[in-house]
């Protein structure tokens, strides 16, 4: 039923999004394994695995010792016109920058400042992420005519997406003459907003004012 | 096979199991002193006033360089290219001609690095180090030239050639003052007011072409011809350690003046490099690096070249070449990735907990591919 609507929308350029098409039909494929401890172990006897087919592994999917699921997303979110090694290059090569200026405080701080100097670039870019997070979202609300800018309630995941949007769009306009390099600059934005500071905690406050102005919007919210 | 290079062969196959001379490095192994052998496997650190003198900074390649920079040292591992190298050059004699070693293997398995740790070799032993960083600046890195007024048809490159004269100058600081008793074998008139005459030292030369660029391409050759000449005479033994050797017989991006490329032979410190690789003089050691950087074609997604000597030097240059002592450089085994790994948990470089695990141990070697390059790259950020 859903394949002949999805079909029919096509031709037709309507949208739906009732039920997502996917080419994997979902009576033959399963989600492939991503964990390396339960790849190792032997399936179940009567586990319908072993009679049916799994999906492709995704490339930010495979059993890596250095998985992360906010460094995969902003991956992502930087990728453009769907190069994704490059952008894979351009991020990883921030987090190396990041391990290198920390380790470089790092050998320069006495013993009791080493304790606090954090040299794991994961950890620093998911702090960072994680402080640039905003509480509220500005969403366009018509009403007889005016569109007014109302603030919405936000969930995790969009918020950690709009977190490394803000970041992105930041890095890319000062990157965009090409002096510096985006990497560069993604380090350090990453490193300053672990600390509270830099451009992207900026963006997010000025957008925490901006939706405490329009408080009284809020009664648009259908 | 040439008979010169069959007696080279001959000797290198007779000292194989020669004990190597210990360079001054502080070794990583527990069991090893200062009066020990250097043994392959161990980690060896090169002093950083040693490498400064030496120019690693800008010889290193790239990821090796930063890594000098943060973690303040440079330490590489000792494997067995460059012990072959060491035993190598302790049977270099006045008697024997020039002993010829080519590195080659895969990409990111260790050439430069091996080249560089040879330079350190030659600078522990009091030898004149004549190293070029790669013969590609010399064919298409040239940013002026001018037509030799030594020989027509000749393209002088003052920029390069000013460049090497520095380096020669900085890398042979630890025997300036032996240059500095040898001295020149005739006058030589550089233009119609410069001129070097007989039974100066040979240190004027380099201070002449440092000061006059249009002169220092011909210098340079002048130099090169005093030093094969006193190595000859025995006074000094002298390394030539050449990076991307092949590019030396490669593509030129150097114009004429009809607008068509010059091959290498028309470019007077090609021909120079050339003279030094060449058989005719003794004492010395010719250390060349076969790189793929050559013929590598980023637009050529099928083709799949090789990385063995006679692809990379060609028909012309592998019969120049020739004979010589070909060394493979090959991935890493696990107990040199072992050693490694420790040494960067040890120096608190591998931070997250992931790396620091056995899981993540493992993972690193098999996700590099025991390749020493990716390695690196992918100890770099975890």
């Amino acid at each position: 039923m859903s394949k002949k609507l999805a079909n029919f929308a096509q031709k037709r350029w309507i949208s739906c999004s009732s039920n997502s098409f996917n080419m994997y039909d979902p009576r033959v494929f399963r989600e492939p394994v991503s964990n390396v401890q339960e790849l190792r172990k032997p399936l179940d006897v009567d586990d319908e695995r072993n009679f049916l087919f799994l999906k492709a592994m995704k490339s930010d999917a495979t059993p890596v010792f250095y998985r992360d699921s906010v460094i995969d997303k902003l991956i992502r979110v930087c990728t453009k016109d769907g190069e994704k090694e490059t952008s894979r290059k351009n991020v990883l090569s921030a987090l190396e920058i990041i391990k290198r200026r920390q380790y470089k405080a790092w050998t320069k701080a006495n013993d009791e400042e080493k304790k606090s100097i954090e040299l794991d670039p994961f950890v620093i870019a998911r702090k960072g992420i994680k402080n640039c997070h905003p509480l509220m979202k500005l969403q366009g609300v018509t009403r007889g005519g005016t569109t007014y800018q109302v603030p919405f309630p936000i969930e995790e995941p969009e918020a950690e997406f709009r977190a490394m949007k803000m970041m992105r769009d930041i890095c890319r306009v000062r990157a965009k003459h090409g002096e510096t390099h985006f990497k560069d600059i993604l380090a350090t934005e990453l490193l300053a907003a672990s600390q509270n500071e830099g451009s992207t905690i900026t963006a997010k406050q000025e957008l925490h004012k901006t939706c405490e102005a329009n408080r009284a919007y809020a009664h648009y919210r259908a | 096979m040439k008979p010169c290079g069959r007696l080279v062969l001959q000797m290198a196959r007779r000292m194989g199991s020669c004990e190597q001379k210990v360079s001054s490095c502080r070794q990583f192994s527990s069991e090893a002193t200062a009066h020990d052998n250097i043994k392959v496997g161990t980690l060896c650190e090169m002093e950083l006033a040693v490498a400064k003198q030496l120019n690693m900074k800008s010889h290193l390649p790239a990821p090796l360089s930063k890594q000098m920079d943060t973690l303040g040292e440079i330490v590489t591992l000792i494997r067995e290219p460059i012990a072959e190298i060491a035993s190598c050059m302790r049977i270099v004699d006045k008697n024997l001609p020039n002993l010829r070693l080519v590195l080659w293997g895969a990409f990111g398995t260790g050439k430069t690095v091996t080249l560089n740790q040879a330079v350190h070799h030659a600078y522990t032993n009091k030898w004149a180090i004549v190293h070029l960083r790669s013969a590609m600046e010399l064919t298409r890195r040239v940013k002026e030239i001018e037509m030799s007024s030594f020989v027509s048809g000749r393209i002088n490159d003052p920029s390069n050639a000013v460049a090497i004269l520095q380096n020669f100058k900085q890398q042979n600081q630890h025997i300036w003052k032996i240059l500095g008793v040898l001295l020149t074998e005739k006058d030589y008139e550089w233009s119609k007011s410069e001129r070097t005459l007989k039974g100066k030292p040979i240190t004027e030369i380099i201070e002449m072409g440092i000061s006059a660029p249009f002169l220092a391409s011909d210098c340079v050759g002048a130099l090169f011809r005093e030093l094969r000449r006193h190595a000859k005479d025995d006074k000094l033994k002298v390394l030539v350690a050449i990076d991307d050797a092949n590019s030396l017989w490669g593509k030129t991006l150097v114009k004429r003046a009809d607008r068509t490329y010059a091959p290498p032979s028309d470019l007077t410190l090609v021909v120079h490099f050339r003279r030094m690789i060449s058989n005719d003089w003794t004492n010395g050691c010719v250390l060349m690096v076969a790189d793929k950087k050559e013929v590598a074609d980023a637009r050529d997604e099928l083709g799949v070249s090789r990385h063995t000597p006679l692809e990379l030097f060609g028909e012309e240059g592998f019969e120049f070449v020739e004979p010589f002592v070909p060394i493979e450089t090959t991935n890493y085994t696990e107990s040199e990735t072992d050693a490694l790994y420790n040494y960067y948990v040890n120096k608190n470089w591998l931070a997250s907990k992931a790396a620091r695990s056995e899981e993540g141990r493992k993972q690193l070697m098999h996700l590099s591919a025991f390749n020493p390059y990716y390695y690196e790259r992918l100890c770099a950020f975890n």
